[in-house]
């Protein structure tokens, strides 16, 4: 052990470990060994015991709010193993379907909220994907313009309470004890404004798009549906009432709302509806842990990583270093929204959000942004770099629903990227937008 | 896949014990609140097994993504290789995998050992070792099925 620790003093042995983790990286390896691993060097080259980082990982048992992820996961894919997604797409097209645009817009709420619920932004293309995209094409739009706005739909919502990665975002950022304090329900409040700019501005170019087709062949609005698609709706619509009025509250926790949000779709879903069987949960159940399992262990290791930066005084040299080149917060912001998008589509959302925020934050305090602006930027550029060109997770995932060439997907995204982009760009130069409910 | 009936059995009590434990959590997370709302009181015991519950949700979760191959890392770059190249790439990316699991089973095996000396939880139904023991085993579960994937030839994907 002690000839390790002072092998690692040399910087020529750290180099070499650090290029051949890149490799392993770009060979595909799981993110939570890379991450142990560089935790490990970092301990070892500390002289300090490598059981700390597994004291370090069984704290995701201790934190409370971390129950929300299996919880609101349970939920997310039994709604979406449900008919749920086609009653949604029902409701809301009976309410806005005639206006010019409104199925699209359709499609952009229902996507929105489900992805707010169940956070892993890859659940809503396969849940919703395959009743809007029908609907869609019937509607008359342009194929081109649906599959752009599904791929584009997908991660859309991430902005949204109580979506996972705000919570992952608020966790990660109380390790490094900010000031002000990150506070999880600040983040779901800072959201809203920015992620209903994003739903607006898409709204519009639906609105634009939609097709002029003669008035017989389009969905007229009729009272009545309206009623039989409510009455059919009528467990669904409670839901996010309630979480939003427990949010609003302040009084609930995180994995509180999470509970309550779990036990009602279980109860729902199992019982009142039953459009899952008992003897179907076994599976639904493990392909959600699954994910679980998957989140976690990397949000485990990069406890022990961020415990280790912090107590090597990492993120501090590194703003020490930033400062020196970068001498503005403008231009700062500009390189942040450049790098979060490159390593947004290449580390696929929740591995971006527990890698970059421990390095990130600290270097953007320095610079004077509010540690509740910056998850909302991080989210943000996240989300456009899930489907952004050319190895967003989204992108394939679509690919492989739709069994569409990815090339073709591409294409049909490229407006509403820049749409989302500018989006981005306003959410990151203007803080009030996040910061001004919280009266900050 | 061909599998043994024996390994078949095994990852059927694994799906069936996952599928218990999640149940449990939203069963018992769901009663919590209810009692902190209409009753006014906590459950301290409620409170430790939940950890626990999400410690074993996690860790069998973590085994079960890694039989299904199913851990996040960045799969776009190994694409455009060819047969060979992307063989050598899993079994790069799968023993280095393998590698790291095999550590944190051993120190995850001494965070047991110290947990067993000078126990940090009183209140759950196990002493808190004996809930630890699953970092360790699925962690060695996980070297298992890493090392499994390094050598085996991947399936097709549909």
């Amino acid at each position: 052990m002690e000839q390790l620790t002072a092998l690692l003093q040399s910087n020529f042995v750290l180099m070499l470990c650090g290029v051949l983790l890149v490799l392993f990286a770009a060979a595909g390896a799981p993110f939570f060994a890379l991450i142990a691993a560089v935790a490990m060097l970092g301990f070892a080259r500390a002289g300090y015991d490598l059981t700390g980082i597994m004291v370090e990982f069984n704290r995701i048992s201790e934190m409370p709010v971390l129950i929300a992820i299996p919880l609101f996961t349970i939920a997310g894919y039994l709604l979406a193993e449900s008919r749920t997604p086609q009653r949604i797409v029902r409701l809301a097209n009976a309410a806005i379907g005639a206006v010019p645009g409104g199925l699209a817009i359709v499609a952009l709420l229902a996507c929105a909220a489900f992805t707010a619920l169940t956070g892993a932004s890859g659940v809503t293309i396969v849940a919703l994907g395959a009743v809007l995209l029908p609907a869609l094409r019937q509607g008359g739009y342009d194929d081109r313009f649906n599959l752009g706005l599904l791929t584009t739909s997908g991660s859309l919502g991430m902005l949204f309470a109580p979506a996972l990665p705000l919570i992952i975002y608020g966790v990660v950022a109380q390790q490094l004890n900010t000031n002000p304090p990150v506070v999880i329900q600040d983040l779901f409040i800072a959201g809203a404004l920015p992620g209903i700019m994003m739903l607006l501005a898409l709204a519009i170019y639906a609105f634009i798009k939609a097709p002029r087709i003669p008035v017989e062949s389009k969905t007229r609005f009729s009272t009545s549906e309206l009623i039989a698609a409510l009455k059919d709706s009528v467990w669904e619509i409670p839901l996010p009432f309630v979480v939003l009025a427990a949010i609003m509250s302040g009084k609930v926790a995180p994995g509180e709302i999470a509970a309550v949000t779990a036990l009602y779709v279980v109860f729902v879903v199992l019982i009142v509806r039953r459009e899952v069987k008992f003897s179907e949960l076994g599976r639904v159940m493990r392909e959600a842990m699954v994910l679980v399992g998957a989140i976690m262990t990397i949000l485990g290791m990069s406890l022990a990583l961020t415990n280790m930066l912090i107590d090597q005084d990492i993120p501090t040299k590194l703003f020490e270093f930033v400062q020196l080149h970068i001498d503005s917060k403008i231009t700062f912001l500009i390189i942040l929204n450049l790098f979060l998008l490159v390593f947004g589509m290449l580390l696929e959302g929740f591995p971006a959000i527990v890698i970059l925020t421990p390095l990130l934050l600290p270097i953007a305090i320095g610079y004077g942004i509010d540690p509740i602006h910056f998850g909302i930027i991080f989210v943000a550029n996240l989300q456009i770099g899930l489907f952004l060109p050319p190895v967003g997770m989204n992108l394939f995932i679509a690919s492989m629903r739709f069994k569409v060439p990815i090339i073709q997907l591409i294409r049909s995204s490229v407006p509403f990227f820049l749409i989302l982009l500018a989006c981005t760009l306003i959410i990151t130069y203007v803080p009030a937008l996040s910061l001004g409910l919280l009266g900050r | 896949m061909s599998v043994s009936p024996l390994l078949n059995t095994l990852h059927r009590i694994e799906d069936a014990l996952l599928a218990l434990l999640a149940t449990a959590l939203v069963v018992i997370a769901g009663a919590q609140i209810g009692t902190r709302f209409f009753a006014d009181g906590s459950l301290l015991w409620a409170d430790s097994l939940l950890k626990s519950l999400v410690l074993w949700l996690v860790m069998l979760g973590a085994l079960a993504a890694a039989r299904t191959e199913s851990h996040l890392g960045i799969d776009a770059l190994t694409h455009s290789l060819g047969t060979n190249g992307q063989r050598l790439m899993r079994f790069a990316a799968f023993s280095f995998a393998a590698l790291m699991s095999l550590a944190a089973a051993y120190y995850g095996l001494e965070l047991v050992r110290f947990e067993r000396e000078s126990p940090s939880d009183v209140h759950g139904l196990l002493p808190s070792w004996v809930v630890l023991l699953i970092i360790p085993t699925a962690f060695a579960g996980m070297t298992l099925r890493f090392a499994h994937s390094a050598l085996v030839k991947p399936e097709p994907t549909l």
